[in-house]
């Protein structure tokens, strides 16, 4: 019972770090435009390159594994349809959304836990700046505006990997495997995709500015935060997801 | 300047502040000393509004600052400063984003007014052409020096020095005291500064409290300190681990 009242306040203090987040956004003092758009690079490009790998290696992945099926139904065709529809609806979201957790919500995490831990967010709030305005808000929205922009690039690179497959398995030409691909996809797919990865982002963004705002404030303090800003960002996503795939495929259908 | 009534402070179940009675007169230099761990950071915390007491009242300039709202808290905020005891410069600013910091945010002057702002501040510590460094590239004594900087540049009328010369060599330690005493000649800043080091503190201040058991035992001029015959503040000034007051108490 006291850990489901533990949740709850959890999750409250969720909600109402989300109404600071946009409260600052409106009032906040100076245009940090600049600074949003440096988190967008830096986050983003922190993520980059490891949403790359997998997302091609998941595309391959598939393809194989659904090629071995189709086989045996003489339909390889398929096997672009296959593909786009597990990466977009599914595996492009969650794997990306994973990744960002574990790297730039990380790296929020532990930027902000060690600056509790040296007093800088006190010394920022005796300088007359909040710490949610100043630092959590543009990494935010940073967030919220590059997940997206890294599911649908993950979506486009897993969709190649499945063409190797495609292509040196079955003959099948970039042509024909690109237009199968698009033929597969309906809007709605792609609205739910992105809808998730909104889902995602804004859970990435309250769980890692929430941890390093509990940090012990010592230094040993900022290893753990880390380690429970990724467990907890792990679990919300995938529990989200399930309601949202719920939602957009079984009730909303 | 600034009257402490009565304050409380719990953590959990620990009782840091208990009843702390302290008034510091405007102008004066005066310092808290005590005992590692006693509570003089969480004291300091509380007069610059970044904990609230769970009982009591600080008066700043006449008005409580227990209890009132962000906006009107921001605005006190400008006029006290605070050095803290690891100096807290932001990393990711490099020197003089660090000392224009309050400049930039709530002044209405060009670059060129805060370039000329930061760069005196510096001055007035001793530091010339370290604008464009970040603070890793600093030493411990640099940056506090950097950190007092950015403390005065938008010239509040109190500053709160936590430890100045904790982890600082004696000529270094000696150097941030001389700085300490001429802002406050120069400016007529009310300095208020915490520490355990009575040597140093003995150089700079007028006033000097000790503080033990979450409250303020002693309070008298810097002179009258070795007349006083409270036995735990004469245990505390001749530095004896035996006394009234235990060695493992805090
Ligand atoms: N935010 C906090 N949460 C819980 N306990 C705290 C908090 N801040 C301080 N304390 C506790 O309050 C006590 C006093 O701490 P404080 O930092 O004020 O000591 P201090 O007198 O400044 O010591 P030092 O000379 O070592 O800096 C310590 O036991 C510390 O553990
Ligand atoms: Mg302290």
């Amino acid at each position: 019972m006291s850990r489901l009242i533990k949740l709850a306040y959890y999750l409250g203090s969720l909600v109402f770090l989300l109404g600071e987040i946009i409260s600052s956004f409106f009032s906040r003092q100076k245009k940090n435009l600049l600074d949003i758009i440096n988190q967008m690079i830096f986050l983003g490009l922190d993520s980059l390159g490891l949403v790359s790998v997998v997302a091609l290696f998941t595309g391959i992945i598939i393809a194989f594994q659904s090629a071995y099926q189709l086989q045996r139904l003489s339909s390889e065709i398929y096997i672009a349809s296959l593909v786009v529809l597990s990466l977009t609806r599914e595996l492009g979201p969650v794997l990306a959304s994973l990744i960002v957790a574990g790297r730039s919500g990380a790296a929020i995490t532990a930027q902000i836990s060690s600056m509790k831990a040296t007093e800088q967010l006190d010394a920022l709030k005796t300088l007359g700046a909040e710490p949610v305005e100043y630092l959590i808000m543009p990494r935010f929205i940073a967030l919220v505006v590059t997940l997206p922009l890294l599911i649908v690039y993950a979506d486009f690179l897993g969709i190649l990997g499945g063409y190797i497959v495609g292509g040196s398995k079955f003959g099948m030409s970039f042509g024909l495997y690109f237009r199968m691909s698009l033929e597969a996809l309906q809007f709605k797919d792609i609205l739910a995709g992105l809808i998730k990865s909104f889902v995602f982002a804004i859970i990435i963004g309250l769980i890692s500015a929430r941890e390093a705002f509990d940090a012990s404030g010592a230094s040993e303090g900022v290893g753990i935060a880390v380690n429970k800003e990724i467990v907890r960002s792990f679990i919300m996503i995938i529990i989200a997801d399930c309601f949202l795939t719920t939602l957009f495929y079984s009730i909303l259908r | 300047m600034i009257e402490i009534h009565n304050l409380y402070k719990k953590f959990g179940s620990q009782e840091v502040l208990r009843g702390v009675e302290l008034n510091i007169e405007r102008s004066s230099t005066h310092a808290i000393i005590g005992r590692s761990g006693c509570g003089k950071s969480v004291l300091l915390k509380h007069i610059i509004g970044l904990l609230q007491p769970d009982r009591g009242d600080i008066f700043i300039g006449g008005v409580n600052i227990v209890g009132i709202g962000e906006k009107e808290k921001k605005d006190i905020r400008l006029k006290i400063s605070m050095v803290f005891q690891e100096s807290a410069l932001f990393d990711f600013l490099n020197v003089e984003e660090n000392v224009g910091f309050v400049l930039q945010r709530y002044f209405p002057w060009d670059r060129k007014e805060i370039k000329e702002r930061v760069r005196e501040s510096l001055e007035m510590v001793g530091l010339y052409h370290i604008e464009k460094k970040y603070p890793k590239e600093l030493s411990g004594g640099m940056k506090k020096r950097v950190a007092i900087a950015r403390a005065i540049a938008f010239r509040p009328r109190v500053i709160l020095y936590d430890e100045p010369t904790a982890g600082i060599d004696p000529i270094g330690a000696d150097v941030i005291n001389s700085l300490i005493v001429r802002l406050h000649d120069q400016l007529a800043i009310t300095s208020v500064v915490v520490s355990h080091d009575l040597e140093n503190v003995r150089k700079v201040a007028d006033t000097i409290s000790m503080m033990l058991g979450g409250r303020i035992i002693y309070s008298g001029r810097k002179d009258d300190l070795s007349l006083c015959h409270d036995e735990r503040v004469k245990q505390f000034v001749s530095g004896s681990r035996q006394g009234p007051i235990s060695a493992q108490e805090v």
